[in-house]
């Protein structure tokens, strides 16, 4: 399985269960309206939370821009997709005042809560996708010394 | 043999998405055709191609849009999603990962081709009471396909780093001889392994470069890409419920009214999530409780393993672009127990991006460490031939669902399948096993196997998907043992059929499209010997 689908299979997932459980946070996840790509801010969010994920010398060595790589795995999505993804960056944003803001994405995984441990997962395979699917990622690979 | 499609084919191929601008496009909808195929994978690209080549005149509707061969690379930030429709089981969180796009789900499986085991296909004739269609009744559809699609038996010659140690598990674990060579559609696979990104040098055979090509050269066929299918028209007459006519919308616009394609007959095929939300969207449609239920997942997981030895085998393509991937093509499968505890797993895609999600469970530092190693890991996907407890397609404000709870045996089989492979991966080798679990416990050394035996878990836990969703429609002797009879036509219609993987009594156990196109086949030319 690709790894986006992955993620819109978890995202899918998180709706559904948001709208069946309810919880302290839940009142804030609420459903935005639905865009077609990530908004500044979003954006901004999503590079704070892989600031978070991968070592900035990573970041910095490559010149990979997490949020801007997301915006182009929305392209090659259909239009439904891109509403489960943009959705979904929006809901972890909000949810993140809770869970220590950029580290949202860490801080969700120790939940008690299954919704948000989800949560915390999902944005991290959505981040760590964006940047190890973009080819300037492989230099940090290390190179086998015996092709097998 | 790979067949191009060519711009003569090409132009007989059109997007709803033009129906308010093209007059030609608006031309298609309004012709009366001798049937209409919905859906333009394993089943309705072979059924169209059996009915076009006897010289019916034929119109197939693919949900999908149509995507070029020359705009197919193995960029996985261009091509991630491109193919795939996205739907998951309720409430829980296994995805059903539909090919959504000319060509179906051939664009996006592994070119895999195997035959059921006998003992599912008792299973069918058990389950069915049909005895006609069996491993010999379908052999000449089998080995028809095999010629078009150049299915050819992988040979030992083929076998890189992973799937060696596919080979040494089986005798690690006891059972060297249900170690089977697998068939693949392509009789010179270049070994890149992405062949879910749609096979970006083209050496896939898949119903774009196959069974379509073919169809479209008769000059009877049309196709209708980026078209939803929603419902099939029709009413009682005196010799049952007759179809007359397809009502469909483009795609992402069903808010539209829906534009009426008249048939002669209307043939469904698109799989098994999608072919019994069309019926049961069918107003008046007979039979409709038996519709949409048992449907089989047969799920996936990946098990992730990370060796001191580097596990890739070929990283480089002709242009230089440099793709580092492992894992594929398979050329077994393990089948050690797929009769007894009904799971079997085989060397898979694993690259960079695919690996990073999986493992991102891990604290930033680890997994940064084992995406470094990427070279030295490799990924087995397990898969479990599933029985449900509660499984059905229902409709949710006109939208399907598949209402879903797995059965206990599945979890054991589950667990059984990591217990297997983990212990057999470590006899092998591997320094860490990953299991496909939200929080997985730490498998490094024979001790922490018995971790594995205290598991817990339900598929809201595992990290599980399905791309052999089959049944829901199954073939049957009556009404009261299935949706269709052993022709593939709806009890209850005189002129509505099935031709895809619903038709499955139960789950095949093998990878499933070389069997949904025998059936289908099966299915079309019963069509043309009734007349």
């Amino acid at each position: 399985m690709e790894p986006l689908e992955e993620i819109l299979q978890e995202i899918t997932s998180f709706e559904t269960q948001l709208s069946r459980r309810s919880f302290i946070g839940a009142a804030l996840l609420i459903a935005v309206a639905a865009d077609v790509s990530l908004g500044k801010d979003d954006k901004r969010f999503i590079d704070a939370v892989a600031a978070t994920l991968i070592p900035a010398t990573a970041l910095q060595s490559t010149g990979i821009n997490v949020g801007q790589n997301i915006d182009r795995l929305l392209q090659s999505g259909n239009a439904d997709h891109r509403r489960k993804v943009t959705r979904f960056v929006a809901w972890s944003q909000r949810a993140s005042i809770l869970y220590g803001g950029e580290k949202v994405a860490l801080n969700a995984r120790g939940s008690r809560f299954m919704l948000v441990r989800k949560m915390g997962r999902t944005l991290s395979s959505l981040c760590l996708i964006a940047f190890w699917a973009d080819e300037r990622a492989l230099t940090l690979i290390d190179v086998p010394e015996e092709s097998a | 043999m790979i067949r191009k499609l060519t711009s003569k084919h090409r132009s007989h191929i059109f997007s709803a998405r033009d129906l308010d601008t093209s007059e030609k496009c608006r031309q298609v909808v309004q012709t009366y055709y001798d049937a209409c195929v919905i859906g333009s994978g394993p089943g309705g690209a072979i059924a169209a191609a059996t009915l076009t080549q006897a010289g019916l005149k034929v119109l197939l509707v693919e949900k999908g849009p149509f995507i070029p061969q020359e705009q197919i690379n193995f960029r996985v930030l261009d091509m991630s999603n491109r193919f795939g429709h996205v739907e998951t089981t309720s409430g829980y969180r296994t995805v059903l990962y539909q090919g959504s796009a000319l060509g179906g789900s051939s664009m996006i499986f592994g070119a895999v081709a195997m035959k059921p085991k006998q003992f599912v296909f008792d299973e069918w004739k058990e389950k069915s009471g049909i005895a006609e269609i069996n491993a010999e009744t379908l052999e000449p559809h089998y080995q028809h396909i095999a010629e078009v699609m150049s299915v050819t038996r992988q040979t030992k010659d083929l076998e890189n780093r992973p799937n060696a140690v596919v080979r040494e598990m089986a005798g690690a674990l006891g059972k060297p001889d249900d170690l089977v060579f697998v068939n693949r559609y392509t009789s010179a696979c270049a070994g890149i392994g992405l062949c879910n990104f749609g096979c970006g040098v083209d050496l896939k055979g898949n119903m774009s470069n196959s069974f379509l090509p073919l169809a479209l050269e008769t000059g009877n066929l049309t196709v209708l890409t980026d078209c939803e299918a929603r419902s099939v028209v029709g009413e009682d007459d005196k010799e049952g419920w007759t179809a007359s006519a397809l009502a469909v919308t483009p795609r992402d616009a069903s808010n539209r009214s829906a534009t009426l394609i008249k048939a002669r007959r209307i043939i469904v095929a698109a799989g098994a999530f999608f072919s019994s939300a069309v019926l049961l969207r069918s107003p008046k449609f007979p039979n409709r409780q038996a519709i949409g239920q048992k449907v089989y997942l047969q799920p996936h997981a990946q098990v992730f393993a990370l060796f001191d030895k580097p596990m890739t085998s070929r990283g480089t393509l002709e242009d230089g672009q440099y793709v580092p991937h492992n894992g594929v093509p398979a050329i077994y499968n393990f089948l050690g127990f797929l009769q007894e505890h009904h799971f079997w797993w085989l060397a898979s895609i694993l690259y960079p991006a695919s690996l990073a999600s999986f493992v991102s469970y891990l604290p930033p530092r680890d997994h940064f460490e084992i995406m470094r190693q990427f070279h030295h890991t490799m990924s087995l996907t397990v898969t479990v031939k599933d029985d449900p407890a509660k499984s059905r397609i229902v409709l949710k404000d006109g939208r399907a669902q598949l209402d879903f709870e797995e059965s206990k045996h599945d979890i054991e089989s589950f667990r059984r399948c990591f217990l297997m492979a983990a212990k057999g991966l470590l006899a092998v080798g591997a320094r860490r096993v990953f299991l496909p679990l939200l929080r997985p416990p730490v498998i490094e050394k024979p001790s922490d196997l018995g971790k594995i035996e205290k598991l817990k878990f339900t598929y809201n836990d595992l990290i599980s998907y399905s791309d052999h969703t089959s049944g829901g429609n199954q073939f049957g002797i009556d009404e009261r043992r299935g949706v269709t009879n052993a022709s593939g036509l709806v009890f209850g219609t005189t002129n509505v059929y099935v031709a895809d993987s619903s038709l499955f009594p139960t789950a095949p156990g093998v990878n499933p499209s070389w069997t949904i196109m025998a059936l289908a086949r099966h299915v079309a030319t019963g069509i043309l010997s009734r007349g």
